[in-house]
């Protein structure tokens, strides 16, 4: 049987951030939102860019090219969001799933990924606010397609 | 430590990071740019910055730190952010080795999660980072000193958030209580012997 030790530590943190003075919290939060807004330009292009590599990355078909789109996804998860661009981050959060998911299998589908590549293209271009009827109907397009291009790739594996 | 201590009683409303040091370790520029203006916007003026395991490395042999903020992946062919964590547990590294450490992620799936809980680190945040729900992990962080666990398998703060008591009832450990409730031992307290004991009350002369 191995042995389990418990060990308790002064909680430095706490003392130091509870000290008197400081921020008040609303005060650090919008602060912080505030800082980040100065970034959004840089931000905006950073996505630009990761969804060019990814583009580049995709039609691509080594084992490398397929690391590097989800490298390039989880870029685009990681600004998207902070910049007003909610519904492409989300759709770059699909494609992490689904290419981290394809990795593990050791398959990929090259349809599937395809489509959330122009679908994040669209919600860019086409600058749709993220509550906006249409951009929920791009989303549900990108659902459909998905769909349709694993059904095909699971029937074309089965054949 | 809950917010009834004394030392604490200013967690609730502010919070002051001018004395902290934080290390941040993030491989890509824009979002350390991002992190950075996070902490500046709570106050903290001494950030530490590395943007590779090695780096990293680096700053905690030489510096005392207060929090860690940690991208989950670094740079490729080197070990990532779970590895860090799980190295600065077992370090040996008084006081970095029990240092909160926040590991942050774009990418949380289920197996990403199970290796933030078991390589030690005592959140996983995740991207995009909402300073908000940064601000809230670090405030949790600060009032509930988790102890340690240090066994073969895992070496971090301990990861039970609820008491269950032990799995069906039985007990493997010393000190683990039986599940039988014993009978009363005395009265029960009335509520104003409660409220005394828990509300600060100021003595009258």
């Amino acid at each position: 049987m191995s042995s389990v030790s418990f060990i308790r530590r002064p909680n430095r943190l706490g003392k130091l951030i509870s000290a008197p003075g400081g921020r008040k919290l609303g005060q650090a939060v919008a602060e912080a939102e505030a800082n980040i807004e100065t970034l959004r330009p840089s931000l905006l292009a950073e996505v630009d860019e990761a969804l060019e590599r990814l583009r580049e990355a995709a039609g691509r078909t080594e084992a490398a090219a397929h690391t590097e789109v989800y490298n390039r996804a989880t870029a685009i998860v990681s600004f998207a969001g902070l910049c007003g661009l909610t519904r492409v981050g989300q759709v770059a959060y699909n494609l992490c799933e689904l290419s981290d998911r394809y990795i593990e299998a050791g398959t990929w589908n090259e349809a599937a990924i395809a489509a959330h590549i122009q679908t994040m293209g669209v919600l860019r271009t086409a600058n749709l606010p993220d509550d906006s009827a249409e951009a929920e109907e791009v989303l549900e397009g990108l659902k459909t397609l998905v769909r349709r291009a694993e059904e095909k790739a699971a029937a074309a594996e089965a054949g | 430590m809950s917010l009834a201590d004394p030392m604490l009683a200013n967690l609730g409303s502010r919070i002051d990071l001018r004395k902290a040091t934080i290390l941040l370790i993030e491989p890509s520029n824009q979002a350390m740019d991002v992190l950075t203006s996070i902490f500046l916007g709570f106050g903290a003026t001494h950030t530490l910055r590395a943007s590779s395991f090695e780096e990293a490395q680096q700053v905690i042999h030489s510096n005392v730190l207060d929090l860690i903020a940690c991208e989950a992946t670094l740079q490729p062919e080197e070990p990532d952010g779970y590895e860090l964590v799980s190295w600065l547990r077992r370090s040996g590294l008084e006081p970095n080795a029990f240092a909160p450490v926040l590991l942050l992620s774009s990418h949380t799936s289920t197996r990403n999660v199970s290796r933030a809980r078991d390589c030690g680190a005592h959140f996983m945040v995740t991207k995009p980072l909402a300073p908000a729900v940064l601000l809230q992990r670090i405030l949790w962080i600060a009032q509930h000193n988790r102890t340690f666990v240090s066994c073969d398998a895992y070496c971090g703060p301990d990861r039970r958030f609820q008491n269950l008591g032990p799995p069906d009832g039985i007990g493997r450990r010393h000190n683990d209580l039986p599940a039988e409730v014993g009978a009363v031992a005395g009265a029960n307290m009335d509520q104003d012997e409660i409220d005394n004991l828990l509300t600060p009350q100021k003595v009258v002369r």
